[in-house]
């Protein structure tokens, strides 16, 4: 049985085949994704809202200036050591 | 439906172009190319984190601990097909080995590190809760009495699903080494469950 055949939206977020197919262009996985979708078309609407949850991240997060400045510092610093 | 797919795949072109003139600038020794990749990338990236787990601590460590081990890596990554769907990928991986190392290292149930929200009603969320507490309950006893690694390949496999060479890089054990270890672990299991 395709691992796929039970899984929810959160499983296809964590599904790296899902990824390249979706976010990453990867055509193989694409195409590999469309044909499990006829073959198991009960998983279509989930697939999609899946595809539209990771297509449609927003640009802007919760993550405030002073945090994501501060997490940038953190990460040239360690950088810099290396 | 269509036009949307057709602007997202559009946009999806040109970030990625962007992104692979970025990448390799960066590759190059540019750090202000490295820069601008966190810059671009930071927001997309925490709200793709903010997915698979609400803890924003957890979540800053992981992208911390990413774009510095993209950092130490960056010669060789030279196979990144599309830096977007690496990013994420490494991000998930992160995030699922920091989960896994937290959970064997307290006594916290499992169900506490799963963060994902449900829009099931409350008293369904509560009885489900209550089953799996219980479950894993059981289940923890048995596992409880498995040898570290024997628990380590076991999980890996059958709840991250993760494939057997992924376990034995994980685990730093040639593949025969690991199928030993799962059997036994599993011959002991089914012996525990009686």
């Amino acid at each position: 049985m395709d691992r796929r055949t039970n899984y929810n939206i959160d499983d296809y977020l964590k599904d790296d085949d899902f990824i390249l197919a979706v976010v990453g262009g990867n055509l193989d996985k694409a195409t590999e994704l469309e044909d499990f979708m006829r073959l198991c078309p009960k998983q279509r609407t989930v697939i999609e809202a899946a595809k539209d949850t990771l297509l449609q991240l927003p640009e802007i997060s919760d993550l405030t200036d002073e945090e994501s400045k501060s997490l940038k510092q953190s990460i040239f610093k360690v950088a810099e050591l290396l | 439906m269509i036009e949307q797919n057709c602007n997202a795949n559009t946009m999806l072109n040109d970030s990625s172009e962007l992104d692979a003139r970025l990448f390799a600038d960066f590759q190059s020794g540019d750090m202000n190319a490295f820069s601008r990749i966190y810059d671009l990338h930071i927001n997309i990236l925490f709200n793709y984190g903010c997915k698979l787990t609400s803890d924003r601590e957890l979540l800053k460590d992981c992208i911390h601990d990413i774009f510095v081990k993209m950092y130490v890596r960056r010669s060789n990554l030279s196979d990144i097909s599309n830096f977007k769907s690496y990013l994420f990928i490494s991000l998930k991986n992160k995030l699922c080995d920091e989960m896994r190392r937290r959970v064997y290292m307290s006594d916290t149930p499992v169900e506490e590190f799963s963060n994902v929200s449900s829009d099931d009603d409350i008293e369904d969320s509560y009885i489900a809760s209550e089953s799996r507490k219980k479950d894993k309950s059981i289940v923890g006893d048995i596992l409880g009495q498995l040898s570290p690694r024997q628990r380590e390949a076991l999980t890996l496999y059958y709840i991250e699903e993760k494939k057997y060479d992924d376990i034995c890089e994980i685990m730093n054990m040639n593949y025969q080494s690991v199928r030993n270890l799962m059997h036994r672990g599993l011959v002991k299991l089914r012996t525990l469950a009686g």
